[in-house]
C-alpha cells in the first residue's frame, strides 16, 4: 500500500445495497429490488471531512447506515483501519461502536425524552463499562463544557433545551467514546439559520482538537463547502462526481452537479456557467434508467448515454466524474 | 416530566368556550372542536378514594360481620324507608345480613381482583407488546396472530371452564380475567413501540452499543409507561365488571364471601319486593366504574404530551 493509502481511516469499496421488495411475512416472495446504493467507493482520511451530497432518495442515508453498522451491504465491503466492519459480533462489535458514532438531523427525535442530558451523554460509557459513576460524571461534565453547555445542565431533560442546545447534547453524546469517525447526517439543517454557523464552527473546532473524521451527509451545498475537505456527489445510488471540495466548487464538471449548483445561489469564482434547471422527477430506484442513470433528465444527453454506463474516472488528478462528456 | 414530540407549536389562543356542567364533567370535546386539557376530576377521585379506604379498612368500618346471619331481621329496607331500622343503614338481605357491611367487604374482593388481574394481564401484555413491536418480523407476526386468537376467545365461557376444572376462588378469577386483558394491552403497546422504534434515539442507542434487551428496557419501556398507565386505569372498570359478572354467574368467589357481583346475583330473585338487595351493589359498581373511567380519561389527556403546556 502506498503512503497515502495508509492514512485512510475508512474505506468504502464497491459497496452495493439492494433492498428486496417482498410480499407476505411468513411465506414471503421477492417482487424486485430497490438499488439504493450501487457500486460506491470512497475513502475518508483520519481527521478530515468528507461531504456526501445528493437529493433525497439518492442513497446517502443508506451509506451512512451501513457505515454505522446498522445495515449490511449486499456486496462490497467497508474497512475501518483496514479491518472489515461487517460480520463483527460481541466484543468486536462493541469496540467498533466506540470508534464510529453519529449525530442525526432532528434534535427533537434523537434524544430520549425520558432521560436527562447527562444520562444520554453517558450512554456509550455505561454500555462499555468505561468507569465508575464519579468518573463518568466527570467525563460528562467535561463533554458538556466542550460543546458549549454548562456542566449543571446534565440534570436537565431534553425538552428543557432549545434546538441548538439539543444538537450540542447529541454531539456530546457522540463524542463520549472518543470516536475516530462521526457520521453527521444533516447536522445543521433542522436548526435555525442563525445558529447553523455556530454549530458548524463548533464541529470544526472539535475536529481540530481531537483529529476526528466526519462523514457529512447533506443536501445543502453551503454547509458542505464550509465543512468538508472532499466532496462526493451522488445521484440515484451512484457517485457522479468526486473531488476535493475546493476543486469541485471551482470547476463543476458533471451536468447533475451543475444542476445542483444552479438550484442554490452560491458565490463562486467563475460564475459564467450556464444555468441548468432539471425537469421531471427522480426516476424510481426500483427500476433505474439504463446506461447513465441521469440521462432522462440531462440537458446534454447523447445517444450512447442510454446504452452505456459511464465509468467514474479522473478528469484532472483527484477530480473524478462519471459522464460521457469527458471521455 | 414532559415529552416534546416535535417543535412545540406556538400555542394558539384558544377561546374559553362555554361549557355546561355536564360537558365539563364528562370531559367531552368543547363546542369549538378543540380538545382542552380537562380540569382535575375531583368527584371521581373522591369516590375512588372512599371505596379504596373502605376496602383497606373494612374490618374497622363495617358495623357488622358480612357473613353472620340474623334471620329475624331479614329483608329490612334501608333506614330512611318505612319499616327500616336505624341499625341497618342500607337494609338487610334475605339472610338478615347487613348490606352496608357486605358492600364494604365486597369492595375488598373487587379491588384485590382488579389489582392482581391488571398486574398479571397488563404485565404480560406489556412484555409481549414491547417484544413484538421492537423485534418485528416473524416474531411479531406470530405474536400478533396469538393476540387475534385471544380476541376471538369467549372469555366468560373460558372462565366458567376454569371454575369447573380448578375450582372457584380468587386465583381462578385472576387467571380468567388476565386472559381477557393481555391481548388488548399487547396490541396497543405494540403500536406505540412501532412508532418509537423509528425514532432516532432508538437508532442511536444501537450506534452507542446498546443490546436489544437494553434498548427495550431503558429506551422503549419508559416511553410507553404513559400509555400503559392509561390502559391500566381504563381497564379497571372492565375488570370490576368481569369480576361481578363471573361472581354473578357463579364462576367467581364462592358464597358466603361478599362480592358485589354475588350480591346482585342473590338479590335479583326478589327485586320486586326488596329492590335494595340488588340495586345498592349495582349502584356501587356503576359509581366505581364510572369514576375510574373518568379518571382514566383525564389521565390520558394529562399524559398526552401534545396536550400539555411545556
Amino acid at each position: 500500500m502506498s503512503a497515502a493509502a495508509e492514512k485512510q481511516l475508512l474505506r468504502v469499496a464497491n459497496v452495493r445495497k439492494y433492498f428486496a421488495f417482498t410480499k407476505g411475512i411468513l411465506f414471503s416472495r421477492t417482487l424486485g429490488h430497490v438499488k439504493a446504493v450501487d457500486d460506491i467507493s470512497f475513502e475518508i482520511r483520519a481527521g478530515e471531512t468528507l461531504g456526501l451530497v445528493g437529493e433525497s432518495g439518492c442513497g446517502k442515508t443508506t451509506i451512512s447506515r451501513m457505515i454505522l453498522n446498522l445495515e449490511e451491504p449486499t456486496e462490497g465491503y467497508i474497512l475501518l483501519d483496514d479491518e472489515p466492519i461487517h460480520g463483527l459480533e460481541g466484543e468486536a462489535l462493541k469496540a467498533y461502536r466506540t470508534k464510529v458514532q453519529a449525530v442525526f438531523q432532528d434534535p427533537w427525535s434523537s434524544l430520549n425524552p425520558r432521560m436527562t442530558a447527562g444520562r444520554i451523554i453517558a450512554e456509550s460509557l455505561i454500555v462499555t463499562k468505561w468507569g465508575d459513576k464519579d468518573k463518568i460524571a466527570a467525563r460528562v461534565a467535561e463533554l458538556l463544557k466542550q460543546v458549549g453547555l454548562r456542566p449543571d445542565q446534565a440534570q436537565q431533560y431534553p425538552h428543557e433545551f432549545s434546538g441548538g442546545q439539543r444538537q450540542r447534547v447529541a454531539l456530546a453524546a457522540a463524542l463520549a467514546s472518543s470516536p475516530k469517525l462521526i457520521v453527521l447526517d444533516e447536522p445543521v439543517s433542522a436548526l435555525d439559520v442563525s445558529i447553523r454557523a455556530q454549530m458548524m464552527n463548533l464541529l470544526k473546532d472539535i475536529q481540530a482538537e481531537r483529529n476526528v473524521a466526519y462523514l457529512l451527509v447533506a443536501h445543502d451545498l453551503a454547509t458542505v463547502r464550509h465543512m468538508s475537505d472532499h466532496t462526493v456527489v451522488m445521484y440515484l445510488g451512484k457517485i457522479v462526481e468526486k473531488a476535493p471540495t475546493q476543486a469541485l466548487f471551482d470547476d463543476v464538471r458533471h451536468p447533475y452537479t451543475k444542476a445542483l449548483f444552479s438550484a442554490v445561489l452560491i458565490a463562486r469564482a467563475n460564475q459564467e456557467d450556464e444555468e441548468i434547471v432539471l425537469q421531471g422527477e427522480v426516476p424510481s430506484p426500483l427500476n433505474p434508467p439504463s446506461g447513465c442513470r441521469f440521462h432522462t433528465r440531462c440537458p446534454y444527453v447523447m445517444p450512447r448515454c442510454s446504452q452505456e454506463e459511464p465509468k467514474l474516472r479522473d478528469v484532472t488528478p483527484g477530480h473524478a466524474v462519471a459522464c460521457h462528456l469527458f471521455d | 416530566m414532559a415529552v416534546a414530540e416535535q417543535h412545540p407549536p406556538a400555542a394558539p389562543e384558544i377561546p374559553e368556550p362555554h361549557q355546561s356542567f355536564w360537558r365539563s364533567l364528562l370531559n367531552v370535546r368543547s363546542s369549538a372542536g378543540v380538545r382542552r386539557t380537562a380540569r382535575v376530576p375531583w368527584i371521581p377521585i373522591v369516590i375512588i378514594s372512599v371505596i379504596v379506604i373502605m376496602a383497606v379498612f373494612a374490618p374497622l368500618l363495617a358495623p357488622y360481620s358480612p357473613i353472620d346471619q340474623t334471620l329475624r331481621d331479614k329483608l329490612l329496607p334501608p333506614a330512611w324507608m318505612e319499616g327500616g331500622k336505624d341499625r341497618y343503614l342500607l337494609g338487610t338481605d334475605q339472610f338478615g345480613r347487613d348490606i352496608l357491611s357486605r358492600l364494604i367487604y365486597g369492595a375488598r374482593v373487587s379491588l384485590l381482583v382488579a389489582l392482581l388481574a391488571l398486574t398479571a394481564g397488563g404485565g404480560v401484555g406489556l412484555v409481549i407488546g414491547v417484544v413484538s413491536g421492537y423485534v418485528g418480523g416473524k416474531v411479531d407476526a406470530v405474536l400478533m396472530r396469538l393476540v387475534d386468537a385471544a380476541f376471538t376467545f369467549p372469555a366468560i365461557l373460558f372462565a366458567l371452564l376454569l371454575a369447573v376444572t380448578m375450582g372457584q376462588g380468587i386465583g381462578t378469577l385472576v387467571i380468567a380475567i388476565s386472559l381477557l386483558l393481555w391481548a388488548g394491552f399487547a396490541r396497543v403497546i405494540r403500536g406505540e413501540v412501532l412508532a418509537l422504534r423509528q425514532r432516532d434515539f432508538v437508532q442511536l442507542a444501537r450506534v452507542r452499543g446498546c443490546s436489544s434487551l437494553r434498548i427495550m428496557a431503558t429506551h422503549i419501556v419508559p416511553n410507553v409507561l404513559n400509555t400503559f398507565m392509561v390502559l391500566v386505569t381504563l381497564n379497571i372498570g372492565v375488570v370490576i365488571i368481569a369480576e361481578a359478572s363471573l361472581s354473578f354467574l357463579g364462576a367467581g368467589i364462592p358464597p358466603p364471601t361478599p362480592t358485589w357481583g354475588l350480591m346482585i346475583s342473590e338479590g335479583r330473585g326478589r327485586i320486586a319486593e326488596a329492590w335494595w338487595v340488588a340495586l345498592i351493589p349495582g349502584i356501587a359498581i356503576t359509581l366505581l366504574v364510572l369514576s375510574v373511567n373518568l379518571f382514566g380519561d383525564w389521565l390520558r389527556d394529562r399524559l398526552d404530551p401534545r396536550l400539555r403546556q411545556l
